[in-house]
């Protein structure tokens, strides 16, 4: 009996909270204190209680997160090349560059100031708790302080769930294999049996690479998701949306190359092709070229052996690489930046061509 | 003038169609403009720029605007400042902003789309253009959205004029009514027409009712 009239006196309770002025005013107050009380409870309000929402960071990042259930395929993933594989960077990327489903965008040499706030990043977006990661990632400490990410969109992820308990995730059966692969190649071996100590790491999702880009100071992964998808252009040109393609003097093209200590690149000087290392090594002198290449972390740019093949068979705009122009950006004094394509201008130039048909892009 | 011929040969495989085609084609004045519907803008955009290869060399420049967000790619041949051809490249259907239009109006419209083959100089080519009653629809659209601003869409409405009969005007107006729309104040957000008031305040009903009155008892 007095709990009936308990459950009554708080019908009305909850009644006169509803409805009298200082019975909001006091819900209003249990709201600024965040003493509220649970939804379930307030039935009367809104029917039903709501289902619980997953709490994510940010509308872009669920944006992102949410992707798994798009119709688009593809997606950006990155490998992370240890200081302890650099001396395999060539191979790997090349393994990467020779993938069916991948397509470099972006390749980042990395001199991080401490490896282990680096590690702490790389893992912070994994789907297992850091602690569990604590004795996995322990080799990584003594590694270099180099590493190397190489960004790429994967256009089969095949993403499935992987790992039991708490360690199952969802994952690209594409990547997972093809990172085996390279462990399997490259680890350090004992006995004859491969270590766990893993040349590379590379993600699962994409929030990872997108968190990953933030780390680097990108906005995310839509720095790399251009708003053109005629052109194949580099990443940094991808906010273009108008071109205007024409023919060119050879002599109005410059090219921006960069100098100063390998861990601090960032001073660029403009230059005329016939100046660039890539136009000198053609001419006979490598010297310039291989030092650039050092210079420029080398993953991009082709062996001077390779540099020259390409340079004998070099034919512009045919096919499959019919759209694959020279981009560039038009400068205040009548001369065009290459934003893309230097090797072949210098190609072409050293071949005597005196016009060049290039993709001059406005940015937004 | 461009041969336009080899570049419809290259896209023959492709799912497409040219919409509102000139009569004249593949010859066109300077200034023309070929829109065609497609469900990878980008892709023709790219059998349109491997063909254009053969050309730039001849002095023409092309601009090239591609507007991922509505699916759609502009590329301009120019000659100097003025346009000497244009091919509007739509992946869906463009935005008007006088008729509701259903989306799925562009697949029906490509799905049913015929090829039109024609000799020219002893070489056979053929080019995708829309059904009859899909053509009028288009063309119609296409009048009601800009015959305001542009006296010249009347050509539209003649054609349309000149091809209808009995039996295609029952054919024509079921797919008008089926996939389009007039639209309503609300999605009128740029329309600076208010909404007629819906109610007559007292005052003005006392006045009616005592000036209908007062005609009854002159009557």
């Amino acid at each position: 009996m007095l709990k009936q009239i308990d459950q009554f006196l708080d019908k009305i309770k909850f009644f006169l909270e509803r409805t009298t002025p200082l019975g909001i005013l006091a819900q209003k107050r249990r709201q600024k204190r965040g003493t509220i009380r649970p939804t379930e409870m307030r039935v009367e309000e809104n029917g039903s209680p709501p289902l619980p929402q997953p709490k994510f960071e940010s509308p872009e990042v669920k944006q992102l997160f949410s992707r798994m259930f798009e119709a688009e395929t593809s997606r950006l993933d990155y490998i992370i090349i240890w200081g302890h594989g650099i001396e395999y960077k060539h191979e790997i990327v090349n393994m990467i560059r020779s993938h069916k489903d991948f397509k470099i965008i972006k390749i980042i040499c990395h001199y991080p100031k401490s490896i282990r706030s680096l590690v702490k990043t790389v893992y912070s977006y994994d789907y297992a708790p850091l602690s569990h990661l604590k004795p996995k990632t322990k080799y990584l400490m003594k590694t270099p302080k180099e590493v190397l990410f190489i960004f790429f969109e994967n256009m089969n992820p095949d993403e499935d769930y992987f790992g039991n308990g708490i360690f199952r995730h969802f994952e690209s059966a594409t990547l997972k294999q093809f990172k085996e692969e390279i462990r399997d190649k490259f680890n350090e071996r004992l006995d004859g049996k491969r270590t766990e100590n893993h040349v590379i790491h590379a993600s699962d999702n994409q929030l990872q690479t997108h968190k990953i880009l933030q780390y680097l100071g990108f906005e995310g992964v839509s720095a790399f998701r251009g708003k053109n998808r005629v052109f194949e252009l580099p990443f940094h040109a991808r906010n273009c949306s108008k071109f205007l393609i024409k023919n060119v003097p050879v002599d109005s093209l410059v090219c921006a190359i960069g100098y100063g200590i390998q861990s601090n690149f960032s001073k660029i000087k403009i230059i005329p092709i016939k100046q660039s290392p890539h136009y000198i090594a053609l001419a006979g002198n490598s010297d310039h070229y291989q030092e650039y290449k050092k210079k420029v972390c080398c993953t991009t740019h082709y062996s001077i052996e390779a540099f020259k093949k390409l340079a004998y068979n070099f034919n512009y705009l045919t096919e499959p690489y019919s759209t694959n122009y020279i981009v560039v950006r038009p400068l205040d004094n009548d001369k065009f930046q290459i934003i893309d394509g230097l090797h072949r201008a210098a190609i072409l130039c050293y071949k005597n061509q005196m016009q060049l048909t290039v993709v001059i892009c406005e940015q937004d | 003038m461009l041969n336009l011929i080899p570049f419809f040969d290259s896209i023959d495989s492709e799912r497409y169609c040219v919409v509102k085609l000139s009569e004249g084609f593949p010859t066109y004045s300077p200034g023309d403009d070929i829109d065609i519907f497609c469900y990878e803008p980008d892709r023709i955009a790219k059998k349109i720029l491997e063909w254009a290869n053969q050309h730039i060399k001849k002095d023409l420049e092309i601009k090239v605007i591609s507007q991922a967000e509505y699916n759609h790619v502009t590329i301009d041949f120019m000659d100097g400042r003025a346009i000497h051809l244009r091919f509007d490249i739509y992946g869906q259907l463009p935005l008007y902003k006088k008729v509701l239009i259903k989306p799925a109006l562009f697949e029906n419209i490509i799905d049913h789309s015929q090829p039109v083959c024609k000799k020219i100089d002893n070489i056979n080519f053929c080019v995708n253009i829309p059904d009859l009653i899909d053509d009028m629809l288009l063309r119609y659209i296409e009048f009601i959205e800009w015959y305001n601003i542009r006296p010249d869409k009347i050509k539209h409405l003649d054609y349309i004029m000149d091809k209808i009969d009995d039996e295609k005007k029952i054919r024509f107006l079921n797919k008008l009514h089926h996939y389009t729309a007039i639209p309503v104040y609300q999605d009128l957000q740029d329309s600076k027409l208010k909404p007629p008031k819906r109610g007559l305040s007292f005052l003005k009903i006392l006045k009616r009712y005592r000036a209908d009155r007062k005609q009854v008892h002159k009557g």
